[in-house]
């Protein structure tokens, strides 16, 4: 104790007033469900990667076709099945205007000097890039308003089924149990079989069981919160009804109903264009990314600057909306959260 | 006394996304042959970090040892390879865990689980591991035992998991045991013959055994030798008696007096106020200093050096020193249930 | 569990039964009759027709004796192919589909389960990341453009195996490879989750503390159980592929169950849609029926072994 003697100094050893309080307090700000979700959402970077290419999607779907002079169904057999060509690209040796043997496509249809096709021309002489991003808007277009028509009714038939119990619950339940069994595939195709394929059609065929998964998931979450002990909790404390079905279910739920919503918004584009392949998509002059697939396949072997681009694009967005929804899921579910 | 193992100034941290936690800082152990060490402290006080370390069992990265020696038969375990440890392990010495419900295997039979250790390490034939986990399940009270070894662990009671793990711990003859709240998880009347079974076979094999618990209960009962924990640090270590009738530190004092006593009404318990230090930054002095009763001006800042109290006995707390004004143990302490 | 399946198994009928009755009468909605695609016929050849078509009975009648048929299995007679039965038709394609199925599902499955391993076990490692950006990316890349892609690149630019067709195991790796994306994705992803879930389980680490070695730890003990919720998948992974296949099928030309579906959907072939609507519903109904039994099976070793559901 020799060293220690040097500066332990007597007077040290008085009582010492430490408020036991400051042992009390809470290390880390406390943060509120979607504060916190937030802050987790930012850290995955390929989600925050996945949202800026789905930003830059949506723009491009609704001011590209807006960015050259060409319309969406200006046809013109002159300029027919031109490849891409872009300023500036054009000299690294790719998006050139040029076939795969080498030649100039551009000199050989006698297309004016300094016209360029971004993405290409269709069979038709019509513009790709044009068609591409009006084929994306159209896309993003049933995708989206399948997944909201999705979400209102799964919202309100896991709600009610949940909220009433009982025998509300069991019939609606069984109903759900048959349905539940019929693939989403059949039905689909079916649908459009006997409505003609067009937007509002393939979006209502898309929603006649989509909504199923959104209300089971729904149910399912209500069910389990309402016999957990913090609702109990705040029962006890007196809340009202009302209090607990705003402050303790709905935040609850509404992870769940993002997530599953971010998935369903995919899943409906790749219906959509899965119809378009097997020939049930848009008639033209309209077009979807699926439908400008579809005809690009056709193609392909000779062209295939109009299989290619619209691949890309939808495989983009695919690709950014499952990392999207990947991410939000890790956000938002509650198990991950330390 | 030989010491059958002995921890140096244990330092081990964890890297969190909220930077280093240092769950263990400084910690000395010393276990003699066949007895029995319990480490005693509330969770998060670096107790069964300490034993998984002695195990090498923390998971690296997040968790590493960050200095410090831990010597078995005076090797350093601490820069053994993961090969050579896993010689050690099972072998030399074993673990049994807190939860026997999930501590087991679902989808392998008891009996496989059993002699897995035994094929690994003693390099015994099918029928000879079957032999031995046959021994065993008997040597830890499982009736029927044939029936039994082909069993999967759901068709087990809680109590009798932990006699299966026991008996996987112990295939081996390991000389030393590492309990992690053996019995925290069990029905106390099961507690109770599962400590039996413990002591039983400890006389049986000799094997020395550390028992982590934060029920001091189990401690007076099971163990000679005691060491208190708190803030990864270990504040106070001693015999049974010593511990119990003569504890030294003031954190002692309110782990005695926070155990509940037989003929004592509800409202003799006495809880410790506040909650233990957030290790990822932790005092600069000692630990318990913001809950300690009688913390002086030195605690604060200085962290005390262990003081021997007697040959066995040493405990960590200003008080001890001289200069510090007299303080007695308070008289609720003293009442003792155990023993 | 008898009552369970049992309940099962009456659900699956009454499902069957609507899908059956819904997909009668939305064709008799529609337009087209087996005369749509004929050229010009005499009254009287048309009568004979209709009459071979059970077409002139009312429609009760019609869906009556449609429904009669259906419980000893005859699925009605094609418009297209004069007069073939269709549940025939339906036999005489399943061939190439079963075998491109069971192919991407049993090489997809091994090289998925294989990469999700490898994620939990070098979890946030580039191992890690690499499997999870192939996994994404065969999640995302719809199946017929993959397929496209693959005929393309692989097939006219390299020549590697052949463009389309069906005329020997060769014809069937690309088709395979395509379907196959899918299912590495899906089981990868999955096996990833399982593996870090049940990594970080006590019984490892009674494993690890018993001496055993860490790729011991691994496979002894962490894939076997990780291995039994991948059942649950297989439901998803059915539908995935029969998805697939259509499209699939048709860029590949292989003569599947697919590649006719689509075919008599642009041709306007109502019995033979009914009949292949039905015989996927049957089918994945079926699976999904299998797959929760298993489970139910499997189940309670998990359930009250597992730990915390």
């Amino acid at each position: 104790m020799s060293k220690r003697e040097d500066y332990v100094n007597d007077e040290l050893f008085q009582p010492a007033h430490i408020s036991s309080e400051k042992s009390e307090t809470i290390a880390g700000p406390s943060l509120s469900f979607w504060k916190d979700a937030w802050m987790r959402l930012k850290k995955n970077k390929s989600a925050i990667i996945g949202c800026i290419i789905l930003l830059a999607l949506t723009i491009l779907a609704i001011f590209g076709p807006m960015m050259n002079d060409f319309g969406f169904d200006d046809q013109k057999l002159t300029r027919a099945n031109l490849p891409a060509k872009v300023p500036g690209i054009e000299k690294l040796g790719i998006m050139d205007g040029t076939d795969d043997m080498g030649n100039d496509m551009y000199d050989m249809k006698n297309v004016e000097e300094g016209t360029y096709f971004w993405f290409g021309t269709d069979g038709l002489g019509r513009d790709l890039w044009t068609r591409v991003w009006q084929g994306t808007r159209i896309s993003l277009y049933i995708a989206l308003l399948a997944a909201a028509i999705d979400m209102v009714i799964g919202v309100a038939y896991g709600g009610i089924s949940a909220y009433y119990g009982g025998r509300v619950d069991n019939v609606l339940q069984r109903i759900v149990e048959v349905l539940v069994g019929i693939p989403n595939l059949v039905v689909v195709i079916l649908m459009i079989l006997v409505l003609d394929p067009g937007i509002i059609s393939i979006t209502v065929a898309l929603t006649i069981t989509g909504w199923i998964g959104m209300s089971r998931i729904v149910r399912g979450q209500i069910l389990k919160l309402k016999g957990q002990e913090f609702v109990l909790a705040s029962r006890t404390l007196g809340s009202s009804d009302n209090k607990i079905i705003s402050k303790h279910l709905i935040p609850n739920v509404m992870g769940v109903i993002i997530i599953n919503t971010m998935f369903t918004i995919p899943a409906a584009i790749f219906f959509e264009a899965f119809l378009s392949f097997i020939g049930l998509g848009l008639q033209p002059p309209l077009a979807s990314l699926g439908t400008l697939i579809e005809e690009g396949y056709r193609n392909m072997q000779i062209f295939p600057h109009m299989m290619i681009y619209p691949s890309i694009i939808i495989s983009l967005v695919m690709i950014a909306f499952n990392v999207v929804a990947d991410g939000l899921r890790d956000a938002l579910d509650p198990k991950m959260r330390e | 006394m030989e010491h059958i193992l002995e921890v140096k100034n244990l330092h081990v941290s964890f890297d969190t996304f909220v930077g280093e936690v240092q769950a263990v800082r400084g910690v000395d152990i010393k276990l003699n042959k066949g007895e029995t060490l319990a480490i005693v402290g509330e969770s998060g006080s670096g107790k069964s970090v300490t034993s998984k370390s002695i195990m090498r069992l923390i998971p690296n990265p997040p968790g590493r040892i960050k200095e410090g020696q831990i010597l078995f038969q005076g090797k350093d375990l601490a820069q053994y390879s993961e090969r050579q440890m896993q010689k050690i392990r099972g072998s030399e010495i074993s673990m049994i865990f807190q939860d026997p419900m999930t501590s087991l295997n679902p989808t392998m039979t008891v009996g496989k689980q059993i002699m897995e250790g035994l094929r690994i390490h003693q390099k015994m034939s099918k029928s000879q591991a079957t032999a031995r986990a046959l021994e065993l399940l008997k040597l830890v009270g499982i009736p029927n035992a044939e029936a039994r070894l082909k069993q999967y662990p759901h068709q087990f009671s809680g109590g009798m998991r932990q006699r299966v793990v026991i008996a996987i711990a112990l295939a081996c003859n390991p000389k030393i045991l590492i309990a992690d709240e053996p019995t925290t998880a069990l029905d106390v009347t099961i507690q109770a013959q599962i400590l039996d079974l413990m002591k039983d076979l400890q006389d049986k094999t000799g094997t020395a055994i550390i028992l982590i618990t934060h029920d001091l209960g189990v401690v007076a009962n099971a163990a000679q030798r005691v060491a208190v924990m708190y803030g990864g640090q270990i504040v106070e270590t001693g015999t049974v008696d010593e511990i119990f009738y003569k504890p030294k530190h003031p954190y002692t004092w309110g782990l005695l007096a926070s155990m509940p006593k037989l003929g004592a009404s509800d409202t003799d318990l006495i809880a410790i106020p506040g909650s233990p230090p957030d290790l990822s930054d932790p005092p600069k002095g000692c630990p318990f200093a913001a809950r300690c009763p009688h913390a002086m001006k030195v605690c604060v800042d200085h962290m005390p050096d262990a003081t021997e109290v007697s040959g066995t006995h040493k405990a960590a707390c200003w008080l001890l020193d001289e200069r510090a004004p007299k303080v007695e143990k308070p008289v609720e302490a003293s009442v003792g249930g155990a023993r | 569990m008898k009552g369970y399946i049992l309940k099962r198994v009456l659900y699956m009928f009454i499902t069957l039964f609507l899908i059956a009755s819904a997909t009668f009468f939305l064709m008799k909605i529609m337009p087209g009759t087996p005369l749509s695609n004929a050229a010009k016929l005499t009254a009287e050849q048309e009568a004979i027709i209709l009459e071979k078509y059970g077409l002139n009975d009312p429609v009760p009648v019609q869906y009556v004796k449609y429904m009669a048929n259906l419980a000893v299995g005859d699925l009605g007679i094609s418009f297209q192919y004069d007069g073939r039965n269709v549940t025939s038709l339906i036999m005489s394609r399943i061939g190439p589909s079963a075998q491109l199925g069971l192919q991407s599902m049993i090489f997809g499955s091994i090289f998925g389960i294989l990469l999700g391993i490898i994620s939990a076990i070098r979890y946030n490692t580039i191992w890690d990341y690499g499997a999870t950006f192939v996994a994404v990316i065969g999640k995302s890349i719809p199946s017929f453009v993959f397929a496209a892609l693959l005929q393309y690149y692989v097939g006219v630019k390299l020549q590697w195996f052949p463009v389309a067709f069906w005329e020997g195991w060769e014809y069937s790796v690309m088709p395979t490879i395509a379907l196959a994306v899918f299912v590495v994705a899906v089981s990868a992803r999955f096996t990833r989750t399982e593996m870090l879930e049940v990594m970080s389980q006590d019984f490892i680490t009674t494993a690890r503390a018993k001496g055993v070695s860490g790729f011991a730890v691994v496979f002894k003990h962490g894939i076997r159980n990780a291995m039994i919720p991948l059942i649950t998948i297989l439901g998803p992974l059915a539908v995935g592929l029969m998805t697939g296949t259509l499209v699939v099928e048709k860029i590949f030309a292989v003569p599947g169950l697919g590649e006719q579906f689509v075919r008599s959907i642009t041709t306007n072939d109502y019995p033979v849609i009914m009949g292949t609507t039905l015989f996927f519903s049957f089918f994945l109904i079926l699976v999904i029926l299998i797959v929760d039994i298993l489970y139910g099976v499997i189940d309670p070793r998990i359930r009250l072994a597992g730990g915390k559901d």
